[in-house]
This record gives C-alpha cells, structure tokens and sequence, in this order.
C-alpha cells in the first residue's frame, strides 16, 4: 500500500504544479495582454 | 535495617528515550500565524484609511483565543500530533478573514462577512476541540462506515427540495442560515470510503479478469498484468458514479461531482494497487463528463468560458466573471498591489466566496500566491506522511482520503478561477466566505491531528519490543 500512497502523493504534487504554473503563466507572461486589455477597467478606476 | 538498601539502592529501570513531541513548537508556530494575520489586518487599515482598524484587537484576540483553545485540545488528547496541521489551519483561516474583511470594505459587495465567518470559524474550532477530545482512536469511525453513507446520502439529497439559488440547489435554508450539507457529506464520505475499502481490499485487488490472455505476447508483459475488475465488486464503483452523476444532473453542481469521483479513484487505486481501476475511473469520467457537456447547459456554458474567456468582450457585452478574475490576477503582477489596494470587487458576485482567490493573487501577487498554495501543500503532505507512518489499513486510507480531498478541492476551484480547467463553484479551504465550508475544513484537520497522533505515538511498551528485538539478534545466527 505504502507505493500506491506515494504515487497518490506525487499525483497531488503534479496537481501543485499544474496550478504554480498556471499562475505564473496568468501573473507574469500573459499580464502584459490582460492589462493592456480595453474591457479591463483598471486603468480608468485608478484615475 | 535493611543495610544493603541503603548503601546499594536499586537503580530505577533505564527510562525510555522520551520522544519529542512538538508541542512547543506548534505553539510558536501558532504564535507567528497569528501574529501575520493580525499583520495583514492592519494592513489594510492603513492602506484604506492611514489608521488601524478599530476592530483589529477584538479579532486578532478572537482567532488568538481560538488558536490557543485548539492547542491546549491537542495537548492534552494529542500530544504525538503532527505539529504542523494547527498552525497551517489558523494561518489559513486567519489570512481568509484577512481577505473578507478586505473585501468587506468594498460597499458594492454587499453586506459585511467577516464577523460572520469569525462566527463560523469559531464553531469549527469547537468541533475541531469536541473531535479531537471526544474520539478516543480513528478507528472507532470504521463501526459508522454505513451510517455515515447514509447521512452522507441524506444531506446530498436534501438540497434537491429547496429552491436553486445562483443556479446551483446545494444550499439548505432555515432560520435565516443558509447551509450547504454536500460540504459535510464530503467527510462522511472519505470515512465511508476508508471503511469499505479497507475491508474488501482483498476481493478487490484480486478478483478479476484479464483483458489479454496467451503467452506469445511476451513483450507485452504489462497487457497481460493489466486485469479488468469483475462486475460484482464493480458494482459498487458503479454506484458511485451513478451518485456522483446524480448529483451533477440534479444539483447543477460540477465541482462536488467532479471531487467525490475523484476521490474514490485515488482511494481505490491506494486500496487496491490496481492500475486497472484508474482506467475503469478515467473511462467512468470521460463517459459522465462528455455526457454532462453534451447534454446540461449549464455544463456547456462553463466549458466555452473556460476556452474562450474573453468571448463576452469580443460580443461587446463586457468581460464575463472568469476575464474580471484573470485581470485581477494580471494586475497583481508577481509581487501583487498590496492589501486593500487592489480592484478585485470588479468580479462583483461571489467575490468573496468562489473567486476569494482572485483577490489574494491581484493584493500579495505570485508570491503571496505561491506561498497560499504552498501551506496547502504542506497540510496536504503531512496528512499523505500520517498515513504512511500508521499501520491499520483503515486509518492510512483515511489519512490519504482526506489530504487527497484537500489537494482535489484546492485544485478544482483554483484552476477554475485561473482558466486551468473549467470553473466549477467550490470553497477555497479554509479561504474562502461560506460556514459550512470552513467547519468542515477544521473536522478534517482535526481528524489528520488524531490520526497522526495515533501514526507519531510510541508503541505502548517500546522497552519490551526492544528487547525482544535484541533477542532476536542474539538468538538467530546472521545470514
């Protein structure tokens, strides 16, 4: 049993990395086109 | 006169090397977890209005006072407990009421949360310190396998007779509380699951028929080794997923579906060690998953705002609340506004329960975001090591159950807000607003205390085994 609960572990550190990935995909590659985005309210809030 | 005694008194037998048991050290890990909540608090006071917040003593003693109560429970029923699981726990729960007191401060949110849900986690921590006094060993749950699948089943089935509300019917509605009962059926569930498993291991892992037979496909080893389970212990997988469907159709409420299936696959593949499971689990999945995205709207929808979120806006009817979240996300950048500077009241509804994870990636940025999810990984990892250390079946596929229940419910609603998978509503553990969820996140964290008190305890008389041992050595002749 103790190979299966490892595997089950790694599956969930896949699943771990899957999401840091993906922030760092939304976060920091993809920000630059999400900010400069016309529908993104942002910049005329903050004036 | 006894001479002898007195000049030769008999030694005291060799005290057992005591084990550490950590508590101090949880304990000032507590210290510090409250210490950056109440941080966090002020925080946003100041970045709101330049003062601190005129509530930040009565919470920070709140979640104080709560943490301690926890401690002293654990101390004195739990002293071998894994003395990472508390400190994690309140540090969540503290940076949660972080955020919804940042996000109460936004009026088109609607009313305040935060009291509300110092309320809640105020009950949960009761029901962690009744938990962890009260039961005396995990494996007393085993005797309530059956009763627990049946009030699972009640409370999944009980929102089928109160109004959908936001579309989804999982919310019960009485005397003014609004309660999602599936929350709770999530650990009844794991408990049911650890019971059946552990005590049909046998048939499961060796019953069963093999797809390919004959020899000459000898470099094919593995086609031969892969088995497909017979239809009598296929039966109850069946049910489960015919459950998990009925949920899906009846409810409208993908994530809870998507969660408990997933959680039976991984404890069946941990039960059993077959692979082939895992296909019978995949194949169950694709088939429901096809199915719901053909045929439920609802479902539909969901799929084509996780492709294409920004569809709405290219429609010319503004973004939708999945491109709110990812513009939320974008703003914070890797090192985030900081707290209470950021917009993420744009994503309007369910910002503060489904979406909370928005605002924590837009105000402390990656970093902030990396460290969240890194406390998960943590709580999640020291449950996968208490089920390791134990040795009763049933406990370690309790353990592996419920670590596992956190990973899969981290990962649904934050790929979901992310666009990593389709957006599925389900509460942030421990995070996100919502009563139900967080009392139940303290029951599983109280549960992994017990469990890995009962993984970190010396044997009872550690000095015998020892000896034994030895004897062992002295008897047997090395090989």
């Amino acid at each position: 049993m103790n190979r299966c609960i490892r595997h089950a572990a790694v599956f969930c550190l896949l699943l771990l990395a899957a999401l840091l990935a993906n922030s760092a995909r939304v976060q920091v590659l993809r920000a630059g086109s999400y900010d400069g985005n016309p529908a993104n309210r942002r910049v005329t809030v903050a004036r | 006169m006894s001479a002898p005694s007195a000049t030769a008194p008999t030694a005291p037998p060799a005290p057992a090397p005591r084990l550490p048991t950590r508590r101090g050290v949880e304990l000032s890990l507590i210290v510090a977890a409250v210490l950056v909540s109440m941080y966090g608090y002020a925080e946003v006071g100041f970045a709101r209005h330049g003062v601190l917040p005129p509530g930040a003593a009565g919470y920070g003693c709140g979640l104080a006072g709560l943490a301690l109560l926890a401690h002293v429970a654990v101390r004195a029923r739990a002293p071998y407990a894994d003395p990472l699981l508390l400190p994690i726990a309140v540090l969540l729960n503290g940076i949660g009421l972080v955020l919804i007191y940042r996000l109460d401060l936004e009026p088109v949110l609607g009313p305040r949360a935060a009291p509300a849900q110092l309320v809640w986690s105020s009950i949960g921590v009761g029901l962690f310190i009744a938990v962890v006094l009260m039961l005396p060993d995990h494996r007393v749950l085993a005797r309530y396998a059956y009763l627990s699948v049946t009030a699972a089943l009640l409370l999944l089935a009980a929102p089928i007779f109160f109004p959908a509300i936001n579309g989804a019917k999982i919310w019960i509605r009485f005397a003014g509380f609004s309660i999602q009962p599936g929350e709770f059926a999530k650990v009844l569930l794991a408990v049911f699951f650890a019971a059946y498993l552990s005590a049909n291991r046998a048939a499961l892992a060796y019953t069963g028929r093999r797809i390919v037979r004959g020899r000459r496909l000898s470099g094919l080893s593995w086609l031969r080794r892969l088995q497909l389970p017979t239809g009598r212990v296929l039966g109850p997988v069946l049910a489960i997923w015919l459950v998990s469907v009925g949920v899906l159709v009846l409810e409208r409420d993908l994530g809870t579906s998507l969660l408990f299936f997933c959680l039976f696959v991984v404890m069946l593949y941990v039960a059993t060690g077959r692979t082939g499971w895992i296909a019978v689990g995949l194949l169950l999945a694709s088939v429901g998953a096809f199915a719901a995205s053909s045929l439920e709207p609802h479902v539909r929808g969901r799929v084509s705002d996780w492709l294409h979120p920004f569809a709405s806006i290219d429609a010319g009817i503004g973004p939708g609340q999945l491109a709110q979240s990812l513009f939320a996300f974008a703003a914070g950048g890797a090192f985030g506004t900081g707290l209470g500077q950021g917009h993420s009241y744009l994503i309007g509804f369910a910002a503060k329960s489904d979406f909370i994870l928005a605002t924590a990636g837009e105000e402390l940025g990656l970093v902030g975001l990396c460290a969240v999810f890194a406390l998960y990984a943590l709580l999640v990892a020291r449950g996968f090591r208490a089920g390791l250390a134990l040795r009763d079946p049933f406990g370690r596929l309790l353990a592996v159950g419920l670590a596992s229940l956190l990973a899969l419910q981290v990962f649904v609603i934050a790929g979901g807000v992310m666009d990593l998978i389709p957006l599925t509503g389900m509460a942030m553990p421990f995070l996100a607003q919502g009563g139900s969820s967080v009392v139940t996140n303290w029951i599983i964290v109280a549960l992994l205390i017990r469990i890995s008190d009962r993984a970190r305890r010396p044997e009872p008389t550690p000095a015998a085994e020892e000896a034994a041992e030895e004897a062992d050595k002295v008897g047997g002749p090395a090989a």
